[in-house]
């Protein structure tokens, strides 16, 4: 990945998109703009393998706030800690591909990756959960009023194998519950073995609502 | 970017990573595949015959190499047998 990463991502907006980059900012963020009315600015950075709140804070230092920033790699976590200094912006966050639905959405400052709210949501208003920290993106810790604290990481995945359990176990460390996002999809027996292997459970969403209450 | 430049860029990469690539099988599925217009990512599903293989194509393909995301399943046959990934995913065959 030759040249910065922010000139990474203008050589690879095309017509495909949904925006074109119309400029930079005096802060070297880019400029876009959807053709609709909607304008944005997007700050490029390119932490790995985790985007931690350093990473985050000189771009928001600037005397213009980013509406979004992009982290390249897209396969770097974003930490909690990242995550609350771009939304107390607020600015958007996420990888190449997350701009592109942000600007679909027409809401670059408060673009959110549903599916994760939905869980966070989902965990913290289970009965048996006093409080929800999240210390990556993808990783949320249920406090629970009975029962030791559960780590989940949240797997994006349509069918859960084998594969993205050791996966996540890489990139994030040790869990609790391996959590396939999709409503669709299965998990492989492989993967619920792998889960096991490690001390963990791999799991749909109904299930882990039970595995919260005992 | 196309689909047809994405299975173009992906079967190079196949051809590119030798035994790595070796008696695995690659799939498109989702909004990429589908030629949906403004599609944020490329998901690809590899099938390949041990956990070792999986685990050793993962490390190997950069997800950035396209022009989108590359959002990457990695599963065994075996797996695949189980579920029925392949039909589950409505994917379409790339490779080889």
């Amino acid at each position: 990945m030759a040249g910065s990463v922010t000139d990474w991502v203008e050589a690879h907006v095309d017509d495909q998109s949904g925006y074109k980059v119309v400029g930079r900012t005096a802060e070297d963020f880019l400029k876009i703009d959807d053709g609709k009315g909607n304008t944005g600015t997007v700050a490029v950075i390119g932490a790995k393998p985790m985007v931690e709140a350093a990473d985050v804070a000189p771009v928001l230092a600037m005397a213009t706030k980013p509406d979004f920033i992009i982290n390249v790699p897209s396969s770097s976590i974003w930490t909690g800690d990242a995550i609350a200094l771009a939304q107390g912006v607020p600015a958007g966050f996420g990888t190449f591909g997350d701009l592109g639905k942000a600007v679909r959405k027409g809401d670059l400052t408060g673009y959110r990756n549903k599916e994760f709210a939905f869980f966070e949501d989902a965990i913290g208003q289970h009965t048996n959960v006093r409080q929800v920290s999240r210390p990556y993106e993808s990783v949320f810790v249920a406090h629970r009023r009975r029962g030791d604290d559960l780590t989940i990481a949240l797997i994006d995945a349509y069918n859960l194998s084998a594969e993205d359990v050791r996966n996540a176990r890489k990139k994030i460390g040790a869990f609790d519950i391996a959590l396939k996002m999709s409503s669709y999809g299965k998990v492989t027996d492989a993967a619920r073995n792998a889960a096991e292997s490690i001390g963990a459970e791999a799991m749909i969403f109904g299930d882990l609502m039970r595995r919260l209450a005992k | 970017m196309t689909r047809a430049h994405n299975v173009d860029a992906l079967t190079a990469l196949a051809g590119q990573l030798g035994s790595v690539a070796a008696d695995t099988e690659w799939y498109l599925f989702g909004s990429m595949d589908r030629e949906e217009e403004f599609s944020s990512d490329v998901d690809l599903l590899i099938l390949c015959e041990t956990a070792a293989k999986a685990d050793a194509l993962r490390a190997t393909i950069d997800p950035d190499q396209l022009g989108r995301p590359i959002d990457l399943s990695l599963m065994t046959f075996d797996e695949e047998r189980e579920i029925g990934a392949v039909a589950l995913q409505a994917a379409r065959k790339i490779y080889p």
